[in-house]
């Protein structure tokens, strides 16, 4: 059994005589044997011995006369008119006992006690005599019997004007399986319905008032939900299986393919301990390798255009990697994926998903056979030279490689050795690329030290896989006469005129001298004018590995202090500037 | 009525009631309110704490400990309500007639800042009342302070700290809530309630609250299941419970609002502002006002018409909407 | 003359002429006024080794300056395409003749 309304309301007033109906709460079965039993639950109130239930018909009734006395004898929240009373009806299937209560299901009647005696004939129109004020929408459950889900009489006005004869039909342009019983004025479902087919039924009800002379027709809308209930199996529309290929990217967390599961029952998200149509997944592997390693992420929501404009459930399962994939890993295998409506009370409530994986090994090596480089005698301390790289390295995630610089003779000469400080290696962190800059400009100038020879060692950090190659660094051109004993490079940074800076050897500039950027925009722009020792690296937004050496290479990438002026900020360095700006040390200052 | 930390007071002064209460607070902290009803020692508690102050007492607005009177409320009335219900009785005592007359003196403040204001029509630009509330805010020393205190909470988080929350919502809402109450109603309404007559001063209007920190989500949770939350926190449930008191689209009243008291409304929707049912426009239009907080109604199941008659009462709110559309003229 | 103090000009964020767009209007408090009275030795000595030319060639400066002490707090506004923006110690809360 089961009530298809929360709430039944009425009004109650002075006067209303003992043994009066009130209303008539009904409740639905659910198996056609069923009977249902009223009773009222709430005993803590006064008030309730004021009323009592058919225990067959769930009519309720006026135990006593309603009083003035009575209105004043109620303690309630509020002081004004009317007082709220709160009753609760329970429903059992069997002989009911008071303890029940808590676990039947129970239905709230608030009763509107109005401190005045009930209207006269009259004073009350006609849609009052048919219809209380607020009308709530009942609910039936799909695939449950059929019978009696409202009572339309308004059993409180019955008396104030007993002359008149009302009835009640139920107006359908189609055909609707919701009917009148003229015997009783009850509103009854007369066949099953399926939430699937259609959730909402809206239904216009017609009062029909005989007066003394004439007839006359009051109407009102009702919209009768139908509630879900879990009795679709869950399909696959199209394909039950996805290739999924494991490669550069091997992560934790990386998601790999999308499979979709259709449910046309909804899935509800509220209240949380809610189960009803919710799919449960078993990986079907024993293998502890895929366990450990692959794990699914389920997903779903709620659509109602692909269900014939009928709310149901996509669900989404991928394909989720639980740690790092190690790059020596080869392996291929058919991943099955159990997927089953716990709720459904069929054999066919269950989903076989396939995932086609296949793991390839990444091999670590270089591609280029030698690398090899020429830089500008004039560059400056910190200027970068170039990138080495193992073979798809900006592809790699989850997977860490760092690189190494070695002298390929190391039976030389103290003196010859020393040439090789020359140029060095950093790490940029993120992308599993290695930096080559200058390191010192003192030996560039030695005849001896114009080409040198290096070994690029990368390894890979989890299995220790090392890739070589060769490196050549030649040194070109004419060193700066001027100043060549220069012991610190300035900022280029630090100049706010195009003149200035190109006329400036800088830290970190390549060329040797620094280079203008000219910005053209109003406000605060992404491309402001600034001065910097190397277009291609500074600013560009990144404070990379040679540049987080010193702040005066580009504090426009890499300043951590507050920016004065206008500008916007990033997480180190300047986003966006106003005009030019212009830096000493690591602090930053934009002006037009 | 009483006011509920008196009346715990007076409760605790009787050894009977003192000790019911303890029971009745000890049966509220399953949360289970089924199992809670079922037992016999709870039910004879609360038939105990019917009959005393504590049935009918009331909190006030920005009193002194008002959680903690809220607390004392709900100890009660938690047990009394049913929990799924749509509305409940709000805590807080109804509006009084001197708050209407301080609304009139709102309105009145708003009426000179806009006449004012009318000079910007002689600047050629378009009149932005919401800009002018700003203005106000701005020359005003406490207001200017809050508000500047409010931006900077809401912010995302500076960018050297930066985890990878763009900015902490709590926080953020906290803020809110003490900027609501510290700064005068006559520079903070007119900030929120501004009348707006083109895109500038909705999308202005619609910021007020710094809405990308207190509002906007990357998921919109089901409005019951924000309900839910809602209710498990005193404050929150008697913000709410107030709301739909004093906002109720009610057909019997020239304004729809109840007992035709704009201010009413006004006051317990800002009392929502910083709460997990957070309030706002929902875009920058100045013709049609939509007012949500962010939720949606997917995933409902059965409960579909009860969460959207719970959307219904911010969405479609006739009372709010007027309320609103007063309040700038 | 008025001594050094603080003074007030009511502007819109955009008039403070650093990048910011905003027609939000805000109180500008800037220092401004008389320093004599906070003159020392330093600026006498300061100013007679200027005149005998044992500084030669200096922009030393000899008398104190009206400037802010202490700045207000960060301002926050609301900008002309609807983002929120910070402004650091750009209004002066104290001044003094430093
Ligand atoms: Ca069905
Ligand atoms: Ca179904
Ligand atoms: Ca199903
Ligand atoms: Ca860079």
């Amino acid at each position: 059994l089961y009530f298809p309304q929360r709430l039944y309301t009425e009004n109650i007033y002075v006067g209303q005589q003992q043994g009066s109906p009130l209303l008539q709460v009904i409740s639905m079965r659910e198996f056609p044997t069923e009977r249902p039993y009223f009773f009222l639950c709430s005993h803590r109130d006064a008030f309730t011995s004021w009323f009592h239930i058919d225990e067959a018909s769930g009519v309720l009734y006026l135990n006593k006369t309603l009083e003035w006395s009575d209105f004043s004898s109620l303690r309630s929240g509020s002081v004004r008119s009317p007082k709220d009373l709160t009753l609760k009806v329970g429903v059992s299937s069997t002989p009911p006992m008071k303890v029940m209560c808590t676990i039947l299901p129970t239905v709230e009647v608030k009763l509107s006690f109005i401190n005045d005696t009930a209207p006269s004939c009259g004073q009350v129109e006609l849609s009052t005599l048919c219809f209380p004020e607020k009308i709530s929408n009942p609910h039936i459950t799909e695939n449950r019997e059929p019978g009696a889900l409202r009572q339309l009489r308004r059993f409180t006005h019955m008396s104030i004007c007993p002359n008149y004869t009302i009835s009640y039909g139920v107006v359908a342009g189609s055909s609707v399986p919701f009917a009148v019983d003229d015997s009783t004025s009850e509103l009854v479902v007369t066949a099953q319905v399926d939430r699937e087919e259609k959730e909402v039924y809206h239904l216009d009800i017609v009062c029909m008032v005989r007066t003394e002379r004439n007839l006359e027709e009051v109407f009102r809308s009702l919209h009768v939900n139908i509630y879900d209930e879990d009795d679709n199996s869950p399909y696959v529309n199209g394909t039950d299986t996805e290739d999924v290929l494991v490669e550069f990217d091997r992560s934790e967390g990386t998601v790999f393919g999308t499979l979709f599961v259709y449910d046309r029952d909804t899935t509800p998200v509220y209240p949380t301990n809610q189960v009803q149509n919710k799919l449960v997944g078993t990986l079907m592997t024993n293998d502890s390798w895929i366990k450990n390693n692959f794990a699914i992420e389920h997903k779903f929501r709620e659509e109602k255009a692909i269900f014939g404009n009928v709310r149901g459930t996509v669900h989404e399962y991928k394909l989720k990697l639980s740690q790092n994939l190690s790059v020596t890993e080869q392996r291929s295998f058919l991943l099955g994926y159990l997927v089953n409506d716990t709720t459904f009370p069929g054999p066919e409530g269950t989903v076989l998903l396939h995932f086609n994986v296949t793991v390839l090994p990444v091999p670590i090596r270089f591609s280029n056979v030698t690398y090899s480089f020429t830089v500008s005698q004039k560059a400056t301390t910190y200027s970068q030279i170039g990138k080495v790289c193992v073979e798809n390295c900006q592809k790699f995630k989850g997977i860490d490689v760092t690189y190494q610089l070695e002298i390929v003779d190391r039976n030389i000469t103290a003196e010859a050795q020393s040439c090789y400080w020359a140029v060095s290696l950093a790490q940029n962190p993120n992308d599993n690329t290695g930096v080559l800059y200058v390191n010192d400009t003192k030996v560039l100038r030695r005849p001896e030290c114009q080409e040198l020879e290096y070994v690029v060692i990368a390894q890979e950090q989890q299995n220790k896989l090392q890739a070589k190659t060769q490196l050549t660094v030649s040194f070109q051109g004419e060193a700066d006469s001027l100043k060549t004993d220069e012991p610190r490079f300035p900022a280029c940074a630090e100049k706010r005129q195009r003149g200035d800076c190109e006329a400036t050897r800088g830290l970190g500039a390549p060329t040797g001298r620094c280079q203008w950027r000219q910005g053209r925009d109003k406000g605060i722009s992404k491309r402001y004018s600034t001065c910097s020792p190397n277009l291609g690296t500074c600013p560009d937004g990144y404070c990379d590995a040679i540049e987080s050496k010193n702040i005066s290479i580009c504090p426009q990438d890499c300043s951590s202090e507050a920016i004065i002026g206008g500008y916007e900020r990033d997480l180190y360095g300047i986003k966006a500037g106003h005009g030019t700006c212009y830096c000493f040390e690591g602090k930053c200052f934009c002006e037009r | 009525p009483m006011d509920c930390l008196r009346a715990s007071e007076v409760c605790n002064q009787n050894s009977q009631c003192s000790s019911r209460f303890r029971i009745m607070r000890q049966c509220l902290v399953g949360r289970d309110r089924t199992t809670m009803l079922a037992n016999r020692e709870c039910q004879a508690a609360l038939e105990v704490l019917q009959d005393s102050p504590l049935y009918d007492c009331r909190c006030k607005r920005g009193m002194k400990r008002e959680l903690q009177c809220l607390q004392s409320y709900w100890s009660i009335h938690m047990g009394l309500n049913e929990g799924e219900e749509l509305y409940e009785t709000s805590p807080y005592e109804p509006m009084h007639l001197s708050d209407e007359f301080r609304l009139a003196s709102i309105i009145s403040a708003m009426d000179s800042a806009s006449a004012k204001g009318n000079l910007c029509f002689d600047t050629g630009k378009p009149c932005n009342p919401c800009l002018d509330a700003t203005k106000a805010c701005n020359l005003n020393d406490t207001c200017k302070k809050q508000r500047t205190a409010l931006l900077a909470t809401c912010s995302p988080a500076a960018p050297i700290s930066q985890a990878h929350e763009p900015c902490n919502r709590k926080r953020c809402h906290r803020g809110l809530r003490q900027f609501f109450d510290r700064v005068q109603t006559e520079f903070s309404y007119p900030l929120l309630f501004c009348s707006c007559r083109d895109k500038a001063c909705a999308e202005r209007r619609r910021q007020t609250i710094m809405p990308a920190c207190s509002y906007e989500e990357k998921s919109k949770p089901n409005c019951l299941e924000l309900r839910r939350t809602c209710r498990s926190d005193p404050l929150c449930r008697s913000r709410l419970a107030d709301f739909h008191m004093n906002c109720q689209t009610t057909p019997h009243s020239i304004t729809s609002c109840p007992n035709d008291n704009y201010h009413g409304c006004l006051v317990s929707y800002v009392g929502l502002i910083g709460s997990d049912v957070t309030p706002n426009y929902v875009d920058a239009s100045h013709t049609n006002i939509t007012i949500s907080p962010w939720c949606g109604c997917r995933g409902s199941g059965n409960h579909e018409a009860e969460c959207e008659a719970f959307l219904r009462d911010f969405r479609e709110n006739t009372c709010l909407r007027n309320a609103i559309q007063a309040f700038g003229y | 003359s008025k001594p050094c103090s603080l003074r007030k000009l009511v502007v819109t964020v955009s008039q403070l002429g650093i990048a910011f767009v905003s027609d939000e209007t805000i109180a500008f408090h800037y220092c401004s006024g008389e320093c004599d009275a906070s003159r020392k030795n330093y600026d006498f000595v300061l100013e007679a080794m200027k005149k005998k030319g044992l500084l030669r060639k200096n922009k030393a400066r000899h008398r104190p300056c009206c400037r802010p002490t202490a700045y207000e707090e960060d301002f926050l506004f609301l900008d002309n395409s609807f983002q929120y923006k910070t402004i650091h110690e750009f209004s002066a809360k104290a001044c003094g003749c430093i």
